[in-house]
């Protein structure tokens, strides 16, 4: 398995980038390509002026470029990349300017040196005891409130509750922002939309009453059961919370998905050892690029550290990625044992939102059902998804990475003869 | 009923009203009873935990309905990586026909995950279709199937009457004329028997909206098949609305051999000329009757013979009129001429696209951008390297639009050149206009792209003719790429 171009173009910042990508990924463009020592480069012939001067380092597929966009990688560095897959006979073996070389060098120096950050001393201990305590006070505020209105919903019968004013459901959920619970308020602002289906709402509000009550016996809990209550609540991880040992090794990287909300744009980066999955995260502001992505469906050399869970998944990439590796015996899962794994983490952690597996072989059941020989489930997205993967399958089995959100399986790549292809289609 | 049903229908009345109820006879029953607080506090504790094995509990639902039948498997093969690496380049851009036209003559078919893509845009353009259509493998239009936008390339499955399914007859009865004109062209591009059916019984029995909206798809997209529509519209002629029966005349004079263009071209011979003293002498000519109406004569075009010559020329395909006059083509003309109707002659030779009136025209008089149009190539590079000699954009552009692709390789240095030229002396944007512009994309998709590519430009050329130029030298090297990927590769390389 090596680098394809759809694995190339998902690492780019934007879907801009990745255009722009494609339209440089010609040699006409470039009055020079070389490769060697791990590093691609050449210049880029812009709009009259002196071409750019772009490098990649192979080890961690990283660019350099003297065009001054703020996006990395840079559209050159993707084309540069996207060349050495199309067009490998169109480069030379010319030695790097002395620019790159020096940068390269710079880099490997780095990642041997690296060392794990001392953690950011977050002023004193009594200061950050006093802190705490005041925040779990006001969100014991929070949720005690929040618990009489449950109780009131369930007492005046659920049948009422569509009749309630909108302002109700946004009040709930803004004195949960004030209380410092988002989490909580992130529930809570779902329950509008249930109100046309009881059962879920049923559902919903005994969740709401369970983190109530975790919370008011939260003594009670182990260390990492408190640490699982306090992300559904929303609390944020603090520098103290990745402190645990971090797992080595070689990560394959299964999937991606962009999350796209009014005010940030989310990666969900899925890495797999062993049985281990790691669910990494990105945040990006609006109009600003996400920092570099994974190469889909290669092993990464990198060290992982957890937040602390009782189900283990949330986790951050400690220093810089090594050395890649091509993806080795995976072994996928059916319908029956997904839903079983999934099971078994909500026994571990009930507030679990979702979870990653590697499922096959399934068949697609138009329009949007997967089915194996114990049953079908939902797959979620829309049909230009199931198209998609109809077109590639061609109605024969499939073997799909993705996320099981409790209730459908949203596909993220797809395992084909010679890669793990990423899913979702490529804007022209 | 489930414990989880008991619990929402104690919920939905509320605690107020009823009874918490009693768990007996499952599983959940022991735990769920043993749950304690006051009524409200027991309720939602209930809920949680019965949500919670719910969504731990999940099973895979029953399959109820079959799996579709897979694809059949490909007879052609799958375009190589080396040939496939510029589709995602030139998908969306203009090169995308190039492309598949190049991969149908070499015989392969597209990779099936770009299928859904390129369905999509031979949705929105039409002229896709078919040069799309040989490179779908079998995938295709398996694929298009399931999709109800990509009908046009779906395989078509035992049309019913008048050329539509039951559920498509339904569909029509309900449609408004611009949904029929949908319909009509999209079954008129996959399925053009089951379109002339549905035609013969519309043109019957139809709205009127509906029949002139079916005739004008016909019209502008005509094929040598149709002429079994000649009785329907022969039929048509007699039509209650005017634009109708038009536009069935329209279609039959296309024609050659149609009767409507017999009746014309009889009508033609009737008004020959005799000579006296060298001035030509008119015979009378007939007067106006139903039938020359029928035919699309009006009774004032019959004032006299000249003019009633000049209709009949307008509008009577070429090759009736030669063999009904017994005259070549410079008779023709020589007649046109005459009755003083060369430009009605010009207007029906330049539709009927007839090659050899064309040429007569071009050598004895002076030459119009229409008739070079349609003239050969070899009759069009005099006035198209003048064209390009006195920079004239826009002539340039016209003469060469109509050229098949890749223009010959002399031709296409001289445009290249041309444009460079004019790039490096234009000092203004304002000299690089809308015709310079179009030519520049005319040349960037149809020069050959074996011609060298012009040089870059010197560094104080301005930014926007770099631009230009570079874009021209991206576009065209691409091509060049393209056509070379669809070689048949060297004996002995490496696979």
């Amino acid at each position: 398995m090596k680098l394809t171009s759809e694995t190339i173009l998902a690492l780019a910042p934007d879907s801009a980038s990745a255009a722009n990508a494609r339209r440089l990924a010609s040699p006409a463009r470039w009055p020079a390509l070389h490769q060697g020592d791990g590093l691609l480069w050449g210049r880029c012939q812009g709009s009259g002026q002196a071409p750019y001067l772009t490098g990649v380092d192979l080890h961690g597929l990283v660019g350099k470029c003297s065009c001054p966009s703020r996006k990395f990688p840079c559209k050159h560095a993707l084309a540069l990349l996207l060349l050495s897959v199309t067009h490998l006979d169109a480069f030379g073996h010319e030695a790097a300017p002395e620019v790159l070389t020096e940068w390269q060098r710079g880099r490997a120096a780095r990642a041997a040196e690296e060392a794990p950050a001392a953690p950011k001393k977050e002023g004193s201990a009594q200061a950050q005891a006093k802190r705490r305590a005041a925040r779990e006070h006001k969100v014991s505020l929070g949720l005690e409130a929040l618990s009489l209105f449950l109780q009131d919903l369930v007492r005046d019968g659920l049948a009422q509750a569509a009749a309630r004013p909108y302002s109700d459901w946004d009040t709930q959920a803004a004195r949960l922002v004030d209380a410092q619970a988002p989490g909580a308020a992130r529930l809570v602002r779902r329950l509008p939309e249930l109100l046309g289906d009881p059962a879920a709402l049923l559902i919903h509000l005994g969740r709401l009453a369970l983190l109530c009550t975790a919370w008011t016996r939260r003594a009670a809990l182990s260390a990492a059961e408190q640490a699982d209550l306090r992300a559904a609540l929303g609390f944020s991880l603090t520098q103290a919370d990745w402190a645990g040992e971090p797992v080595a090794g070689l990560w394959a990287v299964m999937g991606q998905r962009l999350q796209q909300d009014d005010d940030l744009t989310t990666r969900f980066t899925w890495l797999r050892l062993g049985t281990q999955d790691a669910l990494l995260l990105d945040f990006a502001p609006p109009g600003r690029p996400l920092p570099p992505g994974l190469p889909l469906g290669q092993r990464v050399e990198a060290e992982l550290a957890f937040a602390p869970s009782a189900a283990p998944q949330r986790a951050v990439l400690r220093g810089e990625v090594g050395a890649l590796a091509p993806l080795d015996e995976v072994c996928p899962v059916g319908l029956n044992d997904l839903l079983d794994r999934h099971a078994q983490a909500l026994a571990l952690n009930p507030w679990l939102e979702r979870s990653a597996h590697l499922l096959g072989p399934v068949w697609l059941l138009p329009p949007g059902q997967l089915v194996d020989d114990s049953g079908t489930v939902p797959l979620a997205g829309d049909e230009t998804l199931w198209l998609d993967l109809l077109a590639r399958g061609g109605g024969e089995a499939l073997t799909l990475f993705g996320e099981w959100d409790g209730h459908a399986f949203w596909p993220l790549s797809l395992l084909g003869v010679q890669a793990l292809v990423p899913l979702g289609r490529l804007s022209p | 009923m489930s414990d989880f049903a008991r619990l929402l229908a104690a919920a939905l009345l509320g605690t107020s009203r009823s009874a918490l109820p009693v768990h007996t006879g499952t599983a959940l029953a022991e735990p769920l009873n043993s749950l304690d607080g006051t009524p409200e506090e027991i309720l939602l504790a209930r809920a949680a935990l019965a949500g919670m094995v719910q969504l731990a509990g999940r099973s895979p639902d029953t399959v109820t309905r079959p799996l579709p039948a897979p694809a059949p498997p490909e007879s052609r093969p799958e375009v190589p990586p080396r040939a496939a690496r510029h589709l995602p380049l030139v998908t969306g851009t203009p090169l995308l026909a190039e492309w598949l036209t190049l991969c149908a003559a070499a015989g392969w078919r597209v990779p099936p995950a770009t299928l859904p893509g390129l369905l999509d845009q031979a949705r929105r353009n039409t002229e896709l279709r078919e040069v799309l259509r040989p490179v779908l493998g079998e995938r295709g239009p398996w694929l298009a199937a399931f999709n109800p936008d990509w009908r046009f390339a779906a395989p078509v499955d035992g049309a019913g009457l008048a050329g539509l399914t039951d559920q498509e007859s339904g569909e029509w009865e309900a449609a408004t004329d611009a949904a029929r004109e949908v319909m009509f062209r999209t079954l008129r591009a996959s399925d053009p028997p089951a379109a002339r059916a549905l035609l013969a019984s519309t043109l019957r029995a139809g709205r009127t909206g509906t029949r002139r909206r079916l005739l004008s798809v016909l019209l502008a997209s005509a094929e040598l098949n149709d002429q079994r529509l000649e009785p329907l519209l022969e039929e048509t002629l007699d039509d209650r609305n005017a634009e109708v029966a038009h536009l069935a005349r329209d279609l039959l004079r296309t024609w050659p051999r149609s009767a409507l263009n017999a009746r014309l071209a009889a009508r033609a011979r009737a008004l020959r000329p005799g000579q006296a003293a060298g001035k030509p002498v008119w015979p009378a000519p007939p007067p106006a009757d139903a039938a020359a109406a029928r035919d699309g004569l009006r009774p004032e075009q019959h004032q006299d013979a000249p003019g009633l010559l000049r209709a009949l020329l307008a509008a009577t395909h070429p090759d009736a009129l030669l063999a009904a006059l017994d005259l070549r083509p410079e008779g023709l003309v020589a007649l046109a001429r005459q009755a003083g109707a060369l430009d009605a002659l010009t207007g029906r030779v330049v539709a009927a696209r007839h090659l050899p009136t064309i040429q007569v025209l071009l050598r004895e008089e002076p030459p119009t951008l229409d008739l070079l149009r349609l003239a050969p190539p070899e009759w069009r590079l005099g006035p198209l390297r003048g064209a390009l000699a006195a920079e004239q954009a826009g002539e340039a552009t016209e003469l060469l639009s109509s050229l098949p692709t890749p223009w010959p390789a002399d031709l296409s240095a001289e445009v290249l050149s041309a444009l460079r030229r004019r790039l490096n002396t234009a000092a203004w944007p304002s000299g690089w206009d809308g015709s310079w512009q179009r030519l520049h994309a005319l040349a960037a998709q149809h020069a050959d792209p074996r011609t060298p590519l012009p040089p870059l430009l010197p560094d104080e050329a301005p930014e926007y003719a770099h631009r230009a130029l570079n874009e021209l030298r991206r576009v065209l090297s691409l091509r060049a790429q393209m056509h070379a990927d669809f070689q048949p590769a060297p004996q002995g390389a490496a696979p």
